[in-house]
C-alpha cells in the first residue's frame, strides 16, 4: 500500500512492468522503426542514459535488452509503453525484477497532440526511463522529470531525468 | 510501421521488406549483432522465477499496469468520473485477443496485440453502453506482445468498478473534439487512464492499473471499495 512521503514509489518493477535492466550496459534494436523515433530515442541514450552510468550499443537480431517499435496503434491509453514479452529473459524479484527483451513502442496514431522535437525527447525519455525501472511521478512532486506525466507532453515539460531520478538509478544499479 | 488499415497489406510488405530490408526513410539496422560494449555491474543473476511480490499483485488487474505515458491525467476524481464516457460495476466474464499489428524486418516478425475482455455490466452509473450485446461491453488493454501479459485469464470473474472510456470518442479536455472515427465505430472501451479500474481487493480499494500520482487517488486507495463507490457515486452526481 501507499506509504507516506513519496506517496508511492518512484523506481522498481511490478507485474505489468516497470522492469529493471539486468545490468547497466543497453543493448537496443530498432525494428523497422521511422527515423523520428530513432533520433528521439538516441537522443536520450546519448544525452540521458550516462547520467546512470549506463552505456548503450545498437543491436541488430533477437539479442537485446529493449527492441523499439512505432506504429499507428489507435486510441490506446498511452502515447508510449513498454513490455517484457514471453520471449524475453526474467530475473530477480520484485521490486527489483529485471526483464532483458523489453519491447518498446511508441503510438503515433496520437501524435497530433505531440510532435515537436522537444516532445518526442521527452517522450523518449519517459519510456527508456521504464526500461530501467523508473515509475510514473507524482504530479505533485516538484522536481523537473520526463518521468511526470500528468499531462500531453508538451515543450513545458522537462525531457530530462531528475536529480532524484538518477540517484534511483545508481542506488539500484 | 503499420496502421490497422494496412493490415491487408502486411503480407506484401514482409515479402518486400524480406526482400529489400527497411524501407526509404526509416531507420537502418547495423550490420548484425555485437557483443554489448561492456558490463558494468551484473549485479543479479538470471533466473527464470515467477512474477510475485510487490503490493500491485494483489489483484489480477495488475497485469494490465500502464507502463508508459497517458493520455489522459485528471486532477480530482470528479473530474475523471466527468470525463468518462461510462461509469459503471460490472464482472469480467470472457477475455479474447484483439486486433493485431503486424510488423517486419527482415525475416522477423513482431506482432503486437490487443486484449480484449467481456464485461457483464451489473450497475452503469454514467453513460450509455454501447456494443452489440445489451448489457455487456467490451474493453481493451494494450496492443501488447502477444503472451507479455500473462495471467490475462485470472482476471475473469473480478468485479471492478470502470471508468472507461469508449475508444476513438471526442475527449475535449486534450483537445480532440472529433471522434477517431476507425476506433469510434468499433464500440468499445479502454479506461480512461491508469485509475480507470478500481478493484475490490478484500474490501479495500485498489487501483491496480497504475500509481496514483495524484492526491485524491492515493486517498481513494486508502479506503474501502465500498467507500471508493460511494464516491464515485457522488462524483457522478455532482
Amino acid at each position: 500500500m501507499l506509504g507516506s512521503s513519496p506517496a508511492h514509489a518512484t523506481f522498481g518493477s511490478v507485474a505489468g512492468g516497470p522492469w529493471l535492466a539486468n545490468n547497466k550496459s543497453h543493448r537496443v534494436d530498432y525494428f523497422d522503426t521511422l527515423t523520428k523515433t530513432g533520433d528521439m530515442t538516441q537522443w536520450a541514450l546519448n544525452n540521458q542514459f550516462p547520467r546512470f552510468g549506463f552505456t548503450w550499443t545498437y543491436v541488430d537480431g533477437s539479442d537485446f535488452d529493449v527492441r523499439i517499435m512505432d506504429g499507428e496503434f489507435g486510441d490506446v491509453a498511452a502515447y508510449g509503453w513498454t513490455d517484457c514479452p514471453a520471449s524475453a529473459t526474467l530475473g530477480g524479484s520484485h521490486p527489483n525484477r529485471w526483464c532483458y527483451g523489453q519491447v518498446l513502442r511508441i503510438n503515433y496514431a496520437l501524435s497530433g497532440s505531440w510532435d515537436t522535437t522537444w516532445e518526442r525527447r521527452a517522450l523518449a525519455c519517459h519510456e527508456l526511463g521504464h526500461t530501467v525501472g523508473l515509475r510514473n511521478e507524482d504530479a505533485s512532486d516538484t522536481s523537473s522529470s520526463c518521468m511526470k506525466t500528468n499531462t500531453t507532453p508538451n515543450n513545458s515539460l522537462a525531457n530530462t531525468y531528475s536529480a532524484e531520478d538518477v540517484n534511483q538509478v545508481f542506488a539500484n544499479y | 510501421m503499420l496502421t490497422p488499415i494496412r493490415l491487408a497489406t502486411a503480407t506484401v510488405m514482409l515479402m518486400l521488406l524480406t526482400a529489400c530490408g527497411n524501407v526509404a526513410g526509416e531507420t537502418s539496422p547495423s550490420a548484425g549483432p555485437s557483443a554489448p560494449s561492456s558490463v558494468a555491474t551484473d549485479r543479479l543473476a538470471r533466473d527464470t522465477g515467477a512474477d510475485v511480490g510487490t503490493e500491485k499483485e494483489s489483484s489480477p488487474w495488475a497485469v494490465h499496469y500502464i507502463n508508459g505515458w497517458e493520455v489522459e491525467s485528471y486532477g480530482s476524481l470528479a473530474s475523471l468520473v466527468r470525463s468518462a464516457d461510462l461509469v459503471a460495476l460490472g464482472t469480467v466474464v470472457a477475455v479474447k485477443p484483439g486486433p493485431t499489428w503486424v510488423e517486419s524486418e527482415g525475416d522477423e516478425t513482431m506482432t503486437s496485440e490487443i486484449t480484449a475482455y467481456t464485461v457483464e455490466l451489473t450497475d452503469v452509473l454514467s453513460g450509455k453502453p454501447v456494443g452489440s450485446t445489451p448489457g455487456r461491453i467490451t474493453l481493451e488493454f494494450g496492443p501488447n506482445s502477444p503472451d507479455a501479459v500473462e495471467g490475462r485469464t485470472a482476471v475473469v470473474g473480478e468485479s471492478s468498478l470502470f471508468i472507461l472510456r469508449r475508444k476513438g470518442a471526442p475527449i475535449p479536455s486534450i483537445g480532440r473534439l472529433e471522434p477517431m472515427k476507425q476506433d469510434f465505430a468499433r464500440e468499445v472501451y479502454r479506461v480512461v487512464n491508469s485509475m480507470g479500474v478500481i478493484a475490490d481487493v478484500d474490501g479495500a480499494a485498489a487501483l491496480p492499473l497504475g500509481d496514483p500520482d495524484q492526491a485524491w487517488a492515493e486517498e481513494l486507495e486508502r479506503g474501502s471499495f465500498a467507500e471508493a463507490l460511494e464516491h464515485v457515486r457522488a462524483a457522478v452526481v455532482s
